[in-house]
């Protein structure tokens, strides 16, 4: 109860938050303007459109994930608002979470409005008929941006926001070299100490890529193999990922001195 | 919070960590299926025999994963320049996109279209050149996008059967193309038209049966679905038109023609030549010109580059150009001189070839001396390269001096 | 008496980076605050006092040492319920209007529904701001801002409140209306546990005071012990120069006004000595008068002596 009373209100501070608004403005705006492209033919045309949004919206709900989770905890910390919440019956850990529920909700409510106008303006080219497949890589990107904002958030707990920004910003760079690091992890002719390197990087450092599932929605040709079990293998990860994070959030943020 | 419970959070982290290496060493292959840009080649690629890397500019969009934005706005780019006429910069940007994104489809089949015909002389004759190069373009077009029709028809028809008039080739890919489960009725029409060009009738003729079939049944079933329709009485009627032709072309070896084929050439000043000869067949019929370095070879590329060698010298007057014979006499004239790059006759031995091919001949030709020759007779120049077909061929080794 | 707060060699380090020597924010503190009292904690800045107060409040942990609030050890989660917190210049959600402000923390509280609307009400009316209940936190005054700070201070009915600068800023009438306030909280059987540098209001509030400076307990005790104590003002007529000597030779201050002397003695014997000598010299002890320091004077005594 606790942490959807903290959670609410972080949602409701949080789509005030100027930045962020101005961020997804500028995405919807993005979003309407790829329609206004002349192309050669019709495929080329959502092609585009589709690229366009799909990228528009990772992107844009980077920014705002990442946003929103380096300032979660320490922005609280600075005002001094924290100290009213924990001298009342709140947890630490209820609080945590409850800030990142109400960071998710945030997300949630942003890539909504942007699926919107961009389910319009493919359904608009595609001669007025929607394209549902392509929410599919919505849930993609959005569980992508789950697991950005534990990373953010458990950075949040111990450092400034712009050492987290750059921190997070990091990680999902390494992250999303997902190929380059499975790669270089198996390179026959490497040292053993390097590859055993690139292998902790892949293993451990959480794989965005492998969320990037825009190829076979933006062009119907490519299909996934057992397109439902690598969906599913995503979330879990994903939720599994975040768990052990929040848990690490979790045990820092309680013998922190506020 | 309690020491127990902080304990207990710890075992927990700690034991999720072997399922999230299990769980991503399951997603790995899956990802590696069908996202594109694969390891280290993502960054660098082969173009040619060198190594490329992807410009900076490029990179920061890939390495986060919106590989098809960057093709997607660099596709943006690249039509700019076709309407601005910038064409040469239209093939390295092709290369960029599809290799960032290789399953831009389109962008395969407008490649390969600008390489092999947009690179042209002052007589807008396509540079010979870099016919390979698209193949090999959509070869590879083709090998990332497997089960695509559109890819495997502009392989054999817009290339191989247009421009390089390679027939058995162009049925080979056509007739893939149509077996895709996007294939369109068009396609298996020009199967049985391949047929026709390759010279094997009584497929043409079995082909043209079943595409009336497909048709009819199909129309049938929807009678909205007016492809169908189309597909049945375009195929009918070219099925009708086989069966009497095939009747009437029967019995044309038993009476050929002597085409009494001669062809000469002669230097009017550097790089200007001029051809002329004669040759007993209709108005109209068309005589190809091909104009090679001796040690002339087809490049084999093991990747694609669209880099040709300066030093190759290929004129192909094929196709839809060539020479057409009036009152059984035929003649032109070729400047080169304005085209130094496109023809540098750098080598010291050239080797011109005139032929006369009866399968890419027009219909009424065709009336008088058969799909494959059959009907046609040259006491010096008569060419069977395959059995069953009949071309007259003259070849001239010229010299250096000879052109410039 | 119930003890509503106690602390026990509470010690507070801080190692910083760059920085040979560790800070003492806290050292060895021993303190009780009874139940029902309004326990005054004052020192300069950096003496430790929010740092004690953090302490107590569990959002900071001693280096060594314990603390109680109500019986239980500070930062128990059960003990949140009894207490309450002020802190200095409070910040809170400027996009929420002072009804949903309080309804925020009164649903921490687990207070549901009518109960909770009717309470918020209640506390809006108590602080004066029921008229400005629905507007934004953003356009509150400095001095509402206080004001509905202590409303989320009293949501739920605190035994014990902890009030850091109540009045800091806020002009001479807010003051009054605090420190009344706080009067009331006191006789209604609440602990306030007032950390301060308006030694005016403190000294006008006050039961016991504690004053620290670099996080040490210099003194500790009723303020009207500690300010009494201190010395006795003894007016007298007709006593002459001889005299006079006579009493500066007992370390009495003269001095004469108005034709008459007065003396300044520190309270004790010295007193009676003084008033013998006059007497012995047929003078008239006109008053004697027992002068009480101000709480200004007491914190600049024990902090200048400390920092000897």
């Amino acid at each position: 109860m606790t942490i959807l009373v903290i959670a609410k209100t972080t949602l409701g501070e949080a789509l005030r938050k100027k930045i962020l608004n101005i961020f997804l403005l500028v995405a919807l705006a993005m979003i309407a303007f790829s329609v206004s492209f002349a192309y050669f033919t019709y495929r080329e045309e959502l092609t585009i459109i589709k690229s366009m949004g799909l990228g528009v919206i990772a992107i844009a709900g980077m920014f705002i994930a990442v946003v929103l989770g380096i300032n979660l905890v320490p922005a609280e910390i600075e005002r001094r608002t924290i100290y009213t919440i924990l001298s009342k019956p709140v947890r630490r850990y209820e609080f945590l979470l409850g800030k990142f529920l109400g960071s998710l909700l945030t997300i949630l409510i942003n890539l909504a409005l942007m699926t919107a106008v961009f389910l319009a303006m493919v359904t608009w080219k595609n001669h007025w008929q929607p394209d549902f497949a392509l929410l599919k890589g919505i849930l993609m990107i959005f569980f992508q941006l789950f697991l950005l904002s534990s990373v953010a958030m458990v950075f949040s707990v111990f450092t400034t926001p712009l050492v987290n920004f750059f921190l997070t910003s990091a990680v999902y760079v390494v992250g999303s070299l997902s190929d380059v690091t499975m790669a270089l992890s198996r390179g026959e002719d490497k040292n053993p100490i390097i590859r055993g390197l690139y292998w902790l990087v892949h293993y451990l450092v959480p794989q965005f890529a492998n969320f990037f599932t825009q190829n076979p929605l933006i062009h119907p040709e490519v299909a996934i193999r057992n397109e439902a079990t690598y969906y599913a293998q995503n979330i879990i990860y994903a939720i599994i990922y975040a768990a052990v994070l929040l848990i690490i959030a979790i045990l820092v943020f309680e013998r922190r001195d506020m | 919070m309690k020491r127990s419970t902080r304990i207990t959070l710890i075992i927990i982290a700690l034991a999720l960590v072997p399922a999230i290496v299990k769980l991503q060493a399951t997603i790995d292959p899956q990802r590696a299926q069908f996202q594109p840009g694969k390891g280290v080649s993502s960054v660098v690629t082969q173009v040619g025999n060198n190594p490329v890397v992807l410009p900076s500019q490029f990179v920061a969009g890939t390495i986060i994963g919106f590989r098809e934005v960057v093709a997607g706005l660099l596709w943006v780019r690249a039509n700019d320049f076709f309407h601005s006429g910038n064409y040469e910069a239209i093939v390295p940007l092709t290369r960029t996109i599809t290799w960032l994104d290789p399953h831009q489809i389109e962008v395969y089949r407008t490649g390969a279209w600008h390489l092999a015909y947009n690179f042209v002389d002052s007589s807008a004759r396509a540079d010979y050149r870099y016919l390979a190069p698209a193949i090999k373009f959509l070869e590879e077009g083709v090998d990332n996008n497997p089960g695509v029709s559109d890819v495997e028809f502009d392989l054999g028809y817009v290339l191989y059967s247009l421009k390089a008039q390679d027939f058995d080739k162009a049925l080979y890919w056509i007739s893939r193309a149509a077996e895709e489960k996007d294939a369109m009725y068009p396609m298996k029409r020009q199967i049985a038209h391949h047929y026709e060009r390759a010279g094997r009738i009584d497929d043409a003729v079995r082909q043209w049966e079943r595409c009336v079939e497909e048709g009819r049944a199909a129309f049938r079933k929807n009678p909205q679905d007016f492809k169908a329709e189309d597909h049945f009485l375009v195929s009918k009627r070219n099925l009708d038109m086989m069966l009497i032709r095939r009747v009437m072309r029967a019995d044309l070896s038993k009476r050929r023609i002597d085409a009494g084929f001669e062809a000469h050439v002669k230097r009017l000043g550097p790089r200007i030549f001029q051809i002329s000869g004669t040759a007993n067949l209709p108005d109209g019929a068309k005589i190809d010109l091909m104009l090679l370095d001796a040690d002339y070879r087809e490049p084999d590329m093991e990747s694609f580059t669209w880099q040709v060698d300066p030093n190759v010298t290929a004129v192909a007057d094929i196709g839809i150009h060539g020479i057409y014979v009036e009152n059984g006499r035929f003649e032109r004239k070729y400047d080169l001189s304005k085209d130094v790059k496109q023809y540098p006759f750098k080598k010291d031995r050239y080797v011109l070839t005139l032929t006369f091919n009866p399968r890419t001949a027009a219909d009424y030709i065709q009336d008088g001396i058969g799909w494959s020759g059959e009907g046609l007779a040259d006491q010096r120049y008569l060419d069977t390269p395959t059995p069953g077909l009949r071309k007259l061929r003259k070849v001239i080794y010229l010299d250096r001096k000879d052109i410039l | 008496m119930a003890i509503a707060i106690k602390t026990e060699g509470l010690t507070k380090t801080y190692k910083l980076l760059m920085q040979k020597e560790p800070v003492n924010a806290v050292s060895d503190l021993d303190l009780e605050v009874h139940e029902g009292e309004i326990f005054g904690f004052l020192g300069p800045n950096g003496a430790g006092k929010t740092t004690t107060i953090k302490i107590l409040l569990g959002l900071t942990y001693p280096t060594s040492g314990k603390a109680w609030l109500l019986g239980k050890p500070a930062g128990d989660i059960q003990v949140k319920r009894e207490i309450s917190y002020l802190p200095e210049s409070p910040y809170f959600y400027e996009h929420m209007s002072g009804t949903e402000l309080l309804d925020f923390y009164a649903q921490l509280f687990g207070t549901n529904g009518g109960a909770r609307r009717q309470k918020v009400e209640d506390l809006l009316r108590v602080v004066g701001l029921y008229a400005d209940r629905h507007k934004p936190l953003s356009q509150y005054s400095k001095g509402m801002l206080q004001r509905i700070g202590i409303a989320q201070a009293l949501v739920n009915d605190p035994k014990l409140l902890f009030f850091d600068e109540p009045t800091s800023a806020l002009d001479p009438i807010a003051h009054s209306e605090i420190r009344d306030l706080i009067l009331r909280l006191r006789n209604e059987g609440r602990t306030v546990f007032l950390s301060s540098h308006q030694l005016s209001d403190v000294e006008m509030v006050c039961d016991r005071v504690a004053i620290l400076n670099r996080g040490k307990l210099l003194k500790l005790g009723k303020l009207d012990e500690l300010l009494h104590g201190g010395s006795v003002e003894i007016t007298a007529d007709g006593v002459d120069a001889a005299t006079m000597e006579k009493l500066r030779n007992l370390q009495a201050h003269v001095a004469t006004k108005d034709n008459r002397v007065i003396i300044s003695q520190q309270q004790g014997e010295g007193v009676n000595q003084a008033i013998d000598i006059i007497r012995a010299a047929k003078g008239q002890v006109l008053s004697v008068v027992p002068l009480r320091r101000s709480l200004e004077d007491l914190f600049m005594e024990i902090i200048r002596e400390e920092n000897k």
